[in-house]
C-alpha cells in the first residue's frame, strides 16, 4: 500500500518535473526550428519591432533592397507585406454573404513560398489568394472561388477592396489561433493598402559560404533604419517575452524534485527505522556496513526508478493537456510548441529523480548503519 | 584442546548521555573447541553484553579479549566485522530473519557477503538447512514459518559460513517450552558433531543440557 | 495644457529608439470611421510639438521634463524637434505588457500633421448615457458610420486579456496536478501513521472501542494533519504571492497586480486541505480496518 503510494507520487512529480523540463526549453526551440525550417537565416524589419510584431512597414523598400541585395554574402531577399485584412465570400445576393472576417494578409514575391505549404490548388497569381486552409474550411471556399478583401485596421475596416480569385488553400507556418492568413501578390497587397513602396519585413537568405553574422552586420552597416537580426536574435527575444514561462518551469520542477526526494527520503526513513532489528542483526553478522547501505538505497532508487518510469509516460500525457491549454495564448504561431518532447528532458527528469530518490534513501540508510551494532541490538532485543 | 575465544578481566561501560553504565565490571571466560557453554545470570547482568564481546561485535573498555589469539582491541570496525563473518556465527532471541527473503536466502547472505559463488552458495544453505530439519522449508518465507522455524533458520544463517563459534543470546526467548526443547535438543546435535556454542539464557532447562556454565552477577563472571 | 491622447497608429522615431503612438481604450466603446485609405501626406512639423514620454522608458533613455527629443513619422521622414513637455506613468495595461515599445502622447492634431494624417483617427470612444445597454448602442451605430465596426469596450478587454486567462487556465491545471501529489502525499503519510500504531489500535479494538470510534479518529487526525498543512501553506502562499508581485512588477516596471489571494481562495484551499486530508484518512483507515486485530497483535 505505501510502496503503491510512494510509487504514485513519484510518478506525479517526475511527470510534473519532466513537464517544467521540457516548458524549459520548450518554445525556444521549437520556434527556432520553426524559423530555420524556412530557410532564410535574416530578417528585416523596422527598427525596434520583429516580424509580425506590429503593422509598422519600412517604407522606400526599393532602394532599401538595393542596397541590401548589394551587401557581400546576400543571397535571395523575400519581402513580406503582413496587415490585417477583411476577408468576405462573394457572390449571392446583393454581392456579398454579409460575413466578414478580419485575418492577416501576407504580400509574398511571386515564387515565395517559404511562409506556407499548399494543401490545395496553386500558389496566388495576380488577382489571386492563397486561403488558409482553416480559414477555407470555414469559409467553405476552395480553388476557384471569389473573395472580396478589404484593408483592416486594428479596430475597423477601410473602404477600398478588391475581388480576388482563390488559387489555393494551404498551412500558413507562423498562422496562430486567431490568424488565420491569406497570401497575395506583393505588388496586389501594396497596391490595396496604398502602401505601394511599403514592406513589413523582408527574410533574406544567406550565401552558401557566408556567415550568417557577418552578412547581418554588413545589412546594418547600409541600412540603419531598420532592425537585422539573426533567427538566434529572434530566439532570444521571443524566449525573453515568454520568461514567464521558463521561472515558472525552474520554480515548479525543482519543487517537484523535491516532494520526490521527500516522499522516497520519508518512506525509506520509516522502512528503515521498522527494520533496525534486522540491519542490527546483519551488521552484527559481519555484513559490510557499505553493502547494507547499498541494499537499503538501491530500495529507493528501485522506488524512484518505478515511479518515475510511471511519471515519464504520464508527463507525455500531461505536455499533451498543458499544451492544448497553452495553444490558446494570442499572437504565438500554431506550429510553435511550449511542451517540446525532447528525449533530453525526458531522461534528465528521469535521471534527476532517480538520483535523489538515491539520495533522499541514503541518507537514513546512513543513520541507521551510522549507529553502533550493540546500540542497535541492545534497542531491539528485549 | 584448543582456545578459541578468551576474555581476561574485561570491562564496558556505556555512555548514555551524562550518566555512565558500567556493563561489565571484570568478565573472565575461556571457550575451547567442542564447548557448549551456558551464560546465565539475572536481567541486565550483562550476558548480551559479554556475548558481543566475545564475537568482536563490540569492543571491551578496559581488559582483553583475545579470538583464536588475536587480539580484538587490536582490530579495526571492518576487520572485526570481517572476522565474524568468516569465524562466529549470531543467533537473537528476535531471530532477525529478512522478511522478504525465503529461508535458503536468508541463509545465503553470510555467504554472499563472504563472497562464496552462487552455485556453491545455494548447495551449502540448502545442506545447513537440511541439518536443522528445514529441509522441506527452502522457499517459505519468514512469514510463512512458524517461531520455532524461524529459528532454527537463524541457527542454519549462523552456522552457514562454517565458523569456528556460534553465540546465541536469548534463543529461545520468543519460543515456547515444547519448541524450546527442539532447539536445545538441536544444539546438543550441533555441539556432538563440533560446533562449538555459546548460549545466554533465562531458560534454566537449556542452561542444564550445556556441557559447562557460568553466570554473570552485576558484571561479573561466576564459574 | 490639455494633451489629448493621440489616436493615429504608426511608427515614431527619435534619436535611434522606437516610440509607437499610443492607443488609450474608450470607457464604454470605440467607433471606427471610414476614413478611405491612409494617404501618407504632405509632413510638416507642427509649431509648439509637445509630448508626454512614458515614464520607464524615459528613466531608462535619459529622457527628462524640459528634454527636446527629435520625432519623425518615418525612419526616413524628416524630424520634428520635440519639448517634452512631462512624463505619464504608463495604465497598468495587461496587453502592454508583452510589447517592449515605449508610448509617447501627443495633441491629437500634433501627431495628425506629423504623420501627414490631417483629419483622421483611427478611433474614437463613445461615452454613452448612463442607462443606456452598450451592445443595443454598437448595434444602433454601426450602419450610421458606415465601413466602421463599433466594439464594446468590454469586449475590446476582453480580447486584450486573453493571454491573462490563458495562464490562468495553466495554472489551474498545475494547481489540479499539485494537489494529486499532495494527496497521494498525505494519504502516504497517513498509512504510515496508523502502521506504526497498529497494535495499539489492535488492542483497543481488543478491548472492545467500536471500529467507527477509531475509524473516527484516524480520519479526524488526518484532517488536523492536512488542516495544519493547509494552515502552513496559506503562510507560504501569500509570501510567494507577495513575491510575485514584487518581482514581475519590478521587472516589468509596472503597477498591474499579478498574484492576488483572495478570501475565495484561501476558503477553497483551507476546504480542499481537510477534504484531502478526510481522503487520506479513510484510505489509511480502511487500511487498517482491514486485518484481523489478533493478527495485527501477531508477530
Ligand atoms: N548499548 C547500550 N547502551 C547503554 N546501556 C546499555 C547498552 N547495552 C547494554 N546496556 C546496559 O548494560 C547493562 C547490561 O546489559 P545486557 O544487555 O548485557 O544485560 P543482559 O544480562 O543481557 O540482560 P537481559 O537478560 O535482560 O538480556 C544493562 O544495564 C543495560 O541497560
Ligand atoms: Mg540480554
Amino acid at each position: 500500500m505505501r510502496t503503491v503510494l510512494t510509487v504514485a507520487g513519484v510518478a506525479v512529480s517526475t511527470a510534473m518535473l519532466a513537464d517544467m523540463l521540457m516548458l524549459g526549453g520548450g518554445i525556444q526551440q521549437s520556434f527556432g526550428e520553426l524559423l530555420e525550417s524556412r530557410g532564410y537565416e535574416l530578417r528585416v524589419s523596422p527598427k525596434g519591432t520583429l516580424p509580425f510584431d506590429t503593422e509598422a512597414t519600412i517604407p522606400g523598400w526599393g532602394t532599401l533592397r538595393d542596397s541590401v541585395e548589394g551587401v557581400v554574402g546576400v543571397g535571395r531577399v523575400a519581402p513580406v507585406l503582413a496587415m490585417s485584412v477583411s476577408a468576405e465570400l462573394e457572390g449571392g445576393e446583393a454581392g456579398g454573404s454579409g460575413d466578414v472576417t478580419r485575418t492577416l494578409g501576407l504580400g509574398l514575391d511571386a515564387g515565395n513560398r517559404s511562409l506556407y505549404e499548399v494543401v490545395e490548388g496553386d500558389g496566388p497569381g495576380v488577382g489571386e489568394v492563397l486561403v488558409d486552409a482553416r480559414l477555407a474550411e470555414a469559409l467553405e471556399v476552395g480553388p476557384g472561388s471569389r473573395m472580396r478583401l478589404g484593408i483592416a485596421s486594428e479596430f475597423g475596416t477601410w473602404g477600398r477592396s478588391a475581388s480576388v480569385r482563390v488559387s489555393g488553400t494551404g498551412d500558413f507556418v507562423f498562422a496562430t489561433a486567431r490568424d488565420m492568413p491569406v497570401a497575395m501578390p506583393l505588388a496586389d497587397l501594396q497596391a490595396l493598402s496604398g502602401k505601394e513602396d511599403e514592406v513589413s519585413f523582408a527574410m533574406i537568405r544567406v550565401g552558401a559560404d557566408a556567415d550568417p553574422e557577418a552578412v547581418r552586420a554588413g545589412i546594418a552597416g547600409v541600412a540603419d533604419r531598420v532592425e537585422v537580426v539573426t533567427l538566434a536574435g529572434i530566439s532570444d527575444k521571443l524566449d525573453e517575452r515568454l520568461s514567464y514561462f521558463r521561472q515558472v518551469a525552474v520554480i515548479l520542477g525543482s519543487v517537484s524534485l523535491f516532494v520526490a526526494a521527500l516522499l522516497i527520503g520519508t518512506i525509506t526513513a520509516v522502512s528503515v527505522s521498522e527494520r533496525l532489528g534486522v540491519i542490527a542483526a546483519v551488521r552484527a553478522i559481519g555484513v559490510a556496513r557499505r553493502r547494507v547501505v547499498g541494499d537499503l538505497a538501491a530500495e529507493s532508487v528501485v522506488l524512484a526508478t518505478v515511479g518515475g518510469g510511471i511519471g515519464i509516460g504520464l508527463a507525455v500525457v500531461v505536455a499533451g493537456y498543458l499544451e492544448t491549454i497553452l495553444a490558446g495564448l494570442p499572437g504565438l504561431p500554431v506550429a510553435v510548441r511550449f511542451f517540446v518532447l525532447r528525449p533530453e528532458s525526458l531522461a534528465t527528469a528521469y535521471g534527476l529523480v532517480i538520483v535523489s530518490g538515491g539520495v533522499a534513501g541514503l541518507v537514513p540508510a546512513m543513520r541507521a548503519t551510522g549507529r553502533e551494532v550493540t546500540e542497535l541490538l541492545h534497542r531491539e532485543e528485549p | 584442546m584448543s582456545i578459541i575465544v578468551t576474555a581476561r578481566d574485561v570491562t564496558r561501560d556505556y555512555q548514555r548521555g551524562r550518566t555512565r553504565v558500567r556493563a561489565l565490571r571484570g568478565a573472565t571466560v575461556e571457550v575451547r573447541r567442542g564447548d557448549f557453554l551456558a551464560v546465565t545470570g539475572p536481567s541486565g547482568s550483562g550476558k548480551s553484553t559479554l556475548l558481543h564481546l566475545l564475537g568482536g561485535v563490540d569492543v571491551a573498555t578496559s581488559g582483553e579479549v583475545s579470538f583464536l589469539g588475536e587480539d580484538l582491541g587490536r582490530l579495526s570496525v571492518e576487520a572485526r566485522a570481517a572476522l565474524r563473518l568468516r569465524e562466529v556465527g549470531l543467533v537473537f532471541q528476535r531471530f532477525h530473519l529478512l522478511p522478504m527473503l525465503t529461508a535458503i536466502e536468508n541463509v545465503e547472505l553470510p555467504l554472499a557477503a563472504a563472497r562464496v559463488p552462487r552455485r556453491e552458495r545455494r548447495d551449502r544453505a540448502a545442506a545447513v538447512l537440511e541439518r536443522v530439519g528445514l529441509a522441506d522449508r527452502l522457499r517459505h518465507r519468514p512469514s510463512q514459518l512458524s517461531g520455532g522455524q524461524c529459528q532454527r533458520v537463524a541457527i542454519a544463517r549462523a552456522l552457514a559460513n562454517d565458523p569456528a563459534l556460534v553465540l546465541a543470546d536469548e534463543p529461545t526467548g520468543e519460543l515456547d517450552r515444547a519448541t524450546s526443547r527442539r532447539v536445545l535438543t538441536l544444539f546438543q546435535e550441533l555441539n556432538a558433531s563440533g560446533t562449538t556454542l555459546v548460549v545466554a539464557t533465562h531458560d534454566l532447562e537449556l542452561a542444564a543440557g550445556a556441557t559447562r556454565r557460568i553466570e554473570v552477577v552485576d558484571g561479573s563472571t561466576r564459574p | 495644457m490639455r494633451l489629448a491622447a493621440a489616436l493615429v497608429a504608426g511608427l515614431f522615431h527619435f534619436a535611434v529608439p522606437v516610440v509607437a503612438a499610443s492607443s488609450v481604450g474608450g470607457e464604454t466603446g470605440s467607433v471606427h470611421p471610414d476614413g478611405g485609405m491612409p494617404q501618407q501626406g504632405r509632413v510638416s512639423c507642427p509649431d509648439d510639438l509637445q509630448v508626454l514620454v512614458e515614464r520607464p522608458y524615459a528613466a531608462r533613455a535619459g529622457i527628462e521634463a524640459g528634454s527636446t527629443i527629435r520625432l519623425r513619422s518615418a525612419p526616413d521622414a524628416e524630424p520634428c524637434p520635440a519639448l517634452v513637455a512631462g512624463l505619464f506613468e504608463p495604465q497598468a495595461d495587461p496587453s502592454k505588457l508583452m510589447g517592449t515599445r515605449p508610448r509617447v502622447l501627443f495633441h491629437l492634431p500634433h501627431l495628425q500633421a506629423l504623420a501627414g494624417r490631417e483629419g483622421e483617427v483611427d478611433y474614437f470612444t463613445v461615452q454613452l448615457r448612463p442607462g443606456v445597454d452598450a451592445a443595443t448602442a454598437a448595434r444602433d451605430m454601426e450602419p450610421l458610420l458606415v465601413g466602421t465596426q463599433v466594439w464594446r469596450a468590454a469586449d475590446v478587454v476582453d480580447r486584450a486579456s486573453t493571454t491573462f486567462r490563458v495562464v490562468s487556465r495553466f495554472h489551474a491545471a498545475i494547481a489540479g496536478i499539485t494537489l494529486v501529489a499532495g494527496g497521494v502525499f498525505l494519504a502516504c503519510i497517513m498509512v504510515l501513521k496508523v502502521q506504526e500504531r497498529r497494535a495499539a489500535v489492535a488492542a483497543a479494538r481488543l478491548a472492545g472501542i467500536p471500529r467507527r470510534i477509531l475509524m473516527g479518529w484516524t480520519v479526524a487526525e488526518a484532517a488536523l494533519l492536512s488542516a495544519l498543512g493547509g494552515v502552513a501553506g496559506l503562510g507560504v502562499g501569500f509570501a510567494a504571492s507577495a513575491a510575485v508581485n514584487a518581482y514581475y512588477q519590478r521587472a516589468y516596471d509596472t503597477a498591474l497586480v499579478f498574484s492576488i489571494v483572495t478570501g475565495e481562495m484561501v476558503v477553497q484551499g483551507f476546504v480542499l486541505a481537510v477534504v484531502l486530508g478526510l481522503g487520506a484518512g479513510v484510505v489509511a483507515g480502511a487500511r487498517l480496518f482491514a486485518t484481523d486485530p489478533l493478527e495485527q497483535l501477531g508477530r
